[in-house]
């Protein structure tokens, strides 16, 4: 899960493309499941944090986040009557207790207490109606207001929502898969909901929405955003150990925006390298949440050169970790655990085709120093560049490029850098500019919004012709 | 009856050895032994909620890199909050450093991210505080401590109706108790207390050790309620007809029905789950060809009624420390006792309360919030009474009372921000947040737990023969209440501003709500002062059982039966059982003087031979 902190500095770096950024979501941003930090504003708020007045930003009232949709305002104005009523009684309660505690306090003048009826039947009948009358209210304005959130318009476009241990998949009409939630403005949006392995609930606080996701079952809810922006999207149902990291971005785009990033989302597989389309599968797919591609281990082993390596498996047996091998772990993870990991990954058989996995292994492999020059041609698609890989001339900032972007491979030698480069060059041949925005395009493990991101999306599938 | 009994040893000192203990079947003795081994499993519970609360006080705080936690993170404000470092100089460090490496462009010095606990060891964390509490410590803890000991003096019985079930009942909560502490010692359990399936089946903890040790704590619990139902029915005292119990009476038979008509559903759906777990049948997982939210259904139908199992009693012992230290006759006795059967019956009707973004049907959302809604209004019957109770009385603020006022206080809170969940719209956005978590607290530990505590110091001189000292007493309660409110109110906060629960890490979501740092802060502080309040506490009542003073028969001036006898009581309670005339008044207080040199009350409660 802190795998999502750390990528989110570049980001911030580039802050000053931020805004840019969300209005114009590029695939870049799109790749990452769980980035949160777009919207940071920097000094001010930190300073409001540490000022002590943690509650006087971000909007919304002392209670509530802004509100975003168009049902919010169902539960923001039962939140408040609620909220009032409760406070007038429980400031009654206290009031009539300290008054009693003050006027009737044991003293040496007033051992015994004063005559007093035991009861009274009409005052206790009262007592039972005012609240019973209230309660009727708050119910019916509950109910009115539920039945609008959970009664979708019969026009709602409709993304399906996949929740698996611990990530979100968001499946748009094209059948592009995405890791964040990108809906249009002004437009109702119903979400049909199914979880493959345990319950999760999506909870989008801005929209006041929350439903559970079933293995077995679909549930559906719908919502209408009414601002366009980034929201928070969270599993609010325990899941297991990375239950808090299982987090997206609502994408709200201006209008036409969405329409564009749904056209270029879900042509990726024909517009980029192997190796980039596997990086951007590598995080829509939610492979991010537990391969690692610095070495570091998380919940599976690091894609860290581990093709061509031998690896060791659970029952002592070991392999060569080739194409075929890295076919089966994704396909059918479970026929060959490596020793000293837990059989946790779910089954991708019939969940990704083969040019899929062939982009997947393609990426892997060049994450290997040994084997990353072969990366660029796995299946003989790419021309090959013999000689041109090492010599390939980076543009004087090439070094570094990867460094805001990939920040979490800090022990990535130079040389797997720059195979990184050279596989992009067949796209932007000679085009530095071009490049420094190539190099961000494969979504830095990172954060949604990549550096220089949304300089990519317009100039990335023009470049490779 | 009134004085001392000569002729006869205290039931503390009637038998020795630890065997005359362990197999006894006194009800007092069999209600002691409950009472040291809930407040062990208090104190063990409660270590674990101020595990949690360290964990989240900071982001990111202590604890080097485990195998869970991937390290590497890049300087980031909230992400690597150095032990040291305030959380301002640690921003503007963290500032200083982004924009030191966004013009640097070279490779970001690699911090480690710290924590406490790591995800699994947080999980398994507030998973045993919530089990540890809610089986161990809150369901038995009224009833089964107190109202063990209580209930059959209140009678004017000599002990429970079946002495033996008493018996098997405790030995059995020590047997549960024994499987968490196996559950604690073999790998723990992450499922959270609710046992949610599909997670529950498909997790390698120990899930069907802690499902066993709560089905046979559920027997525990049932073998209790039954015994008090009967006790109700048949061992009143004579003359002691319905309306003359005391309602703290009222409330435990309302209790032990919900305990033997609900308990059963648990232990079934809990096998359920072992078996599932254990033999592959497909119930509750949907790869089995079962129904996960059939669990939650099944579930629910036991624990929300367990809810009123646990605040039901605390409503009893309410109701006799406010009329008790008012001196004043209790207001709206029959509303008040009828009040506690609706809740219990009612209590029955609304466990799909729970399950409002589960999925399950609109109408059966609607159906379920109306009845949760009914739910409130005998509790809100109540609150009115106890104050009605206070109005022109003669009110005296000892421990107990603080006790219960802190109470009216606590439970109100947790009462009305019922309300906001019962509602379906306010509950969609509110469910599974913190919102949830600080009201159930507030019921729990502001309405049970309170009520338990001033229980326990209105019958100490009575269970112990000694007095506490009471400004100490009333110390801890302050601190108690005050470290109480501290920690769960700014939950409330946090829920309602979107912090979901169970989140072993909320730095993810700082960016976008940076009160959530300081609101965890302070809810980390009040855990903390809780503690301080609780020991204060220990330490109250463990001083007067050294030091403290012999209690008279009758320390508060109660009228009910209890207070009749020497403190502590006869082996066999009472040395001539009570006969009740005509005009017997449990909550008659006036027949009663206080005699300041003895620090006691005297005189014989109207209609009592």
């Amino acid at each position: 899960m802190n795998s999502d902190l750390r990528f989110t500095t570049g980001c911030r770096k580039h802050r000053a493309s931020e805004a840019a950024a969300s209005r114009t979501p590029s695939r870049a941003a799109t790749a990452r499941p769980g980035g949160m930090r777009r919207t940071r504003k920097g000094l001010p708020r930190v300073a409001l944090a540490i000022a002590g007045l943690p509650l006087a930003q971000a909007g919304g009232t002392f209670w509530l986040p802004d509100p975003a949709s168009t049902t919010a305002h169902y539960t923001d104005y039962l939140f408040q009557a609620i909220f009032y009523i409760s406070a007038f009684f429980f400031g009654l309660i206290v009031v009539l207790m300290t008054v009693f505690l003050i006027l009737y306090r044991r003293r040496d003048t007033r051992i015994h207490a004063e005559k007093a009826p035991s009861h009274n039947t009409a005052l206790e009948l009262f007592w039972t109606f005012v609240p019973l009358c209230i309660v009727i209210y708050i119910f019916a304005v509950g109910f009115n207001g539920y039945m609008e959130m959970r009664t979708a318009p019969p026009d709602a476009y409709e993304i399906r929502v996949t929740g698996q241990k611990w990530k979100w998949f968001f499946t748009y009409p094209t059948g592009c898969v995405d890791g964040n939630l990108h809906v249009p403005v002004d437009r109702p949006v119903r979400l049909v909901m199914s979880s493959r392995d345990v319950i999760h609930s999506l909870f989008i606080p801005a929209f006041r929405l929350k439903m559970d996701l079933v293995p077995g079952r679909y549930t559906s809810t719908w919502f209408h955003a009414i601002k366009p922006g980034t929201y928070p999207l969270l599993c609010a149902e325990y899941c297991g150990d990375n239950h808090s990291a299982m987090l997206a971005e609502v994408v709200v785009h201006e209008p036409g925006q969405f329409e564009k990033w749904l056209e270029e989302a879900s042509n990726f597989l024909k517009n980029l390298t192997p190796v980039e389309a596997g990086r951007i599968l590598y995080q829509r797919q939610g492979c991010a949440q537990c391969h690692s591609l610095d070495g570091t281990r998380k919940v599976g082993p690091s894609f860290k050169n581990v093709y061509g390596e031998q690896v060791q498996f659970a029952d002592g047996s070991s392999a060569l970790a080739d194409e075929n091998y890295l076919r089966e772990s994704i396909l059918v993870p479970d026929a060959k655990i490596v020793a000293g990991y837990p059989p946790q990954m779910p089954p991708y058989q019939g969940l990704l085709d083969e040019d899929k996995v062939a982009a997947l292994i393609a990426f892997i492999k060049s994450l290997s120093d040994q084997h990353a020059d072969e990366a660029a041609q796995p299946g003989g698609e790419k021309p090959s560049q013999p000689g041109g890989e090492k010599a390939a001339p980076s543009s004087p900032q090439a070094p570094e490029k990867p460094q805001p972007v990939e920040k979490p491979q800090p022990v990535e030698k130079p040389q797997a850098a720059e195979e990184r480069q050279s596989a992009k060059k067949p796209q932007a041949p000679g085009n530095d500019g071009q490049n420094d925005g190539g190099a961000s395009i494969v979504p830095s493990q990172g954060h949604a919004a990549a550096p220089a991101a949304e300089t990519n999306p317009a100039g990335r599938p023009g470049s490779s012709p | 009856m009134n004085s001392p009994a000569s002729g006869s040893v205290d039931y503390l000192h009637a038998d020795r050895g630890i065997g005359s203990w362990i197999f006894t079947l006194d009800h007092k003795r069999i209600g002691v032994m409950y009472l040291v081994g809930i407040v062990a499993s208090l104190f063990l519970g409660g270590l674990f909620a101020l595990a949690i609360r360290t964990h989240l006080a900071i982001p990111g705080l202590t604890h080097g890199g485990s195998s869970a936690v991937p390290t590497a993170s890049n300087p980031e404000p909230v992400a690597t909050v150095a032990p040291q470092a305030t959380a301002g100089q640690d921003a503007v460090a963290a500032l200083a450093a982004e924009s030191e490496a966004a013009t640097a462009a070279s490779a970001v010095q690699e911090t480690p991210k710290r924590y406490l606990l790591t995800p699994r060891q947080y999980n398994q964390a507030f998973t045993l505080h919530g089990a540890i509490m809610i089986f161990l410590v809150i369901i038995p803890g009224i009833p089964a401590a107190l109202g063990n000991f209580v209930l059959p003096l209140m009678l004017g019985a000599k002990d429970v109706a079946f002495p033996r079930l008493n018996l098997a009942s405790f030995h059995l909560w020590v047997i549960g108790a024994i499987f968490f502490l196996a559950v604690l010692a073999t790998g723990g359990l992450d499922t959270g207390w609710t046992f949610y399936t599909p997670y529950s089946t498909t997790t390698d903890t120990r899930v069907v050790t802690a499902a066993l040790g709560a089905f046979i704590l559920g027997f525990s619990s049932i073998f209790t309620g039954v015994n008090f139902i009967a006790t109700v029915h048949m061992l009143r005292a004579r003359g002691m007809s319905w309306f003359k119990m005391p309602l703290f009476v009222w409330s435990l038979y309302a209790t032990a029905v919900i305990q033997v008509l609900a308990t059963p559903v648990l232990g079934i759906t809990l096998l359920l789950v072992a078996a599932e777990k254990l033999l592959g049948l497909g119930i509750f997982d949907p790869k089995l060809g079962g129904d996960p939210v059939l669990f939650q259904h099944f579930f629910w139908f036991y624990s929300h009624p367990a809810v009123y199992i646990m605040i039901l009693p605390g409503m009893g012992v309410v109701s006799e420390l406010i009329s008790t230290f008012s001196r004043k006759h209790i207001f709206g006795y029959r509303f008040i006792a009828f009040s506690s059967v609706a809740i219990a019956l009612l209590g029955f009707l609304v466990w799909g309360h729970h399950m409002f973004t589960s999925g399950q049907s609109r109408l059966a959302s609607m159906i379920f919030s109306a009845l949760t809604f009914s739910v409130s209004i005998p509790s809100a019957i109540k609150v009115f009474n106890w104050l009605a109770t206070m109005y022109k009385g003669s009110i005296s603020l000892q421990t107990p009372m603080c006790y219960a006022l802190a109470f009216l206080f606590l439970f109100g809170i947790g009462g009305l921000t019922g309300l906001f969940l019962g509602a379906l719209s306010t509950d969609v956005h509110l469910h599974d947040t913190y919102f949830v978590v600080a009201h159930f607290h507030y019921v729990m530990f502001g309405g049970t737990l309170v009520a338990f505590l001033g229980g326990l110091h209105y019958w100490w001189p009575k269970m112990t023969g000694k007095m506490f000292n009471d400004t100490l007493g009333r110390l801890g309660a302050v601190a108690v209440f005050l470290g109480m409110n501290l920690t769960f109110f700014p939950q409330f906060v946090l829920g309602s501003r979107g912090m979901p629960r169970r989140y072993f890490d909320y730095s993810l979501l700082l960016d976008r709500h940076p009160e959530f740092a300081g609101l965890n802060l302070l809810s980390t502080a009040g855990a903390f002062l809780t503690l301080i309040g609780f020991l204060t506490v220990a330490v109250c009542l463990a001083h007067s059982l050294w030091r403290g003073r012999p209690a008279p028969a009758n320390p508060w001036g109660a009228a009910t039966l209890e207070w009749q006898t020497s403190s502590p009581p006869p082996k066999e309670n009472f040395l001539r059982p009570p006969v009740l005339s005509e005009g017997y008044d449990p909550y008659y207080l006036d027949d009663l003087e206080y005699d300041n040199k003895t620090g006691a009350y005297y005189g014989v409660p109207l209609g009592l031979a």
